[in-house]
């Protein structure tokens, strides 16, 4: 049964906007677990300028790679369906 | 941690090693939802949001240092961590900082040292892949001063960033650009 990797829903309520890093060839680079970009606006202050910050959502292989390379604990391994492989 | 003896010889060489810190990362403990490690180093953190790690680049000159010093009473370890880094003058902006960071119960620091280490600051060794803990002996804070000193000296602020833990800070392989890509 083909597989896919989505982050567990207790995590993904607690945390709707965590972002993480993964490696994308021989790069490490940040992206949001819920799979939609994240968005951060800094207001300026006294210490600078307004500040913009944007991660992309992450993919399936960043997904897979978190899960077999890291063994996060926010990532499951699920069947088409949605129901976990694995118990974690 | 188990009782294990590991060998260790530093008279290899004798490449200089200079001591002190050069720059620091920093954030709030509960910014860090859970951090990975591999073969007992930090190689990532996951965090409750994006752009929570603020850098920090104090004076050169020799003052910034973090020392981490183990004591024993009666039969009980603990470790008090200091880390010490100077800006010169006083600003607004200064002022405001030094106010916010006072009001931190537990904060995290990732210090970079001039041999290219990084030390992780701020809670307790992790053995695996998980959610960071307070420094246990006592939380992690940031405890500034305001100087203006005297007309032969310098203005400036001061942050002094001490906890107590139960065991020696562990080291991350991240450098600048990942730190900052979070």
């Amino acid at each position: 049964m083909a597989k896919k990797y989505q982050v567990k829903a207790d995590k993904l309520a607690r945390y709707p906007d965590a972002v993480t890093l993964v490696v994308r060839g021989t790069e490490k680079v940040a992206v949001a677990l819920s799979g939609k970009s994240v968005t951060v606006t800094k207001k300026a202050s006294k210490a600078g300028p307004e500040i913009t910050k944007s991660v992309p959502g992450a993919t399936q292989a960043d997904l897979k790679y978190l899960f077999e390379n890291e063994k996060h604990p926010f990532v499951e391994e699920v069947d088409e369906a949605g129901s976990a492989m694995t118990k974690t | 941690m188990a009782c294990t003896l590991v060998g260790i010889n530093s008279v290899t060489d004798c490449t200089p090693n200079q001591g002190g810190i050069v720059k620091s990362f920093g954030c709030k403990l509960s910014d860090i939802t859970s951090v990975t490690i591999t073969a007992g180093v930090i190689t990532n953190f996951t965090m409750a949001s994006v752009g929570l790690w603020e850098e920090y680049v104090y004076d050169g000159d020799g003052t910034a240092n973090f020392n981490q010093t183990g004591s024993v009473n009666n039969n009980r370890f603990s470790n008090e961590q200091a880390a010490f880094v100077k800006f010169k003058g006083i600003t607004a902006a200064y002022v405001d900082a030094a106010n916010n960071a006072k009001d931190c119960c537990d904060v995290v620091f990732i210090h970079v040292l001039a041999n290219g280490t990084r030390l992780v600051q701020g809670f307790e060794a992790l053995a695996a892949t998980g959610a960071p803990e307070r420094t246990q002996n006592r939380n992690t804070r940031i405890i500034p001063n305001v100087n203006t000193d005297t007309t032969q000296n310098e203005a400036r602020m001061e942050f002094n960033i001490t906890g107590n833990s139960n065991s020696f800070t562990l080291t991350t392989d991240l450098d600048d650009a990942a730190i900052l890509a979070l």
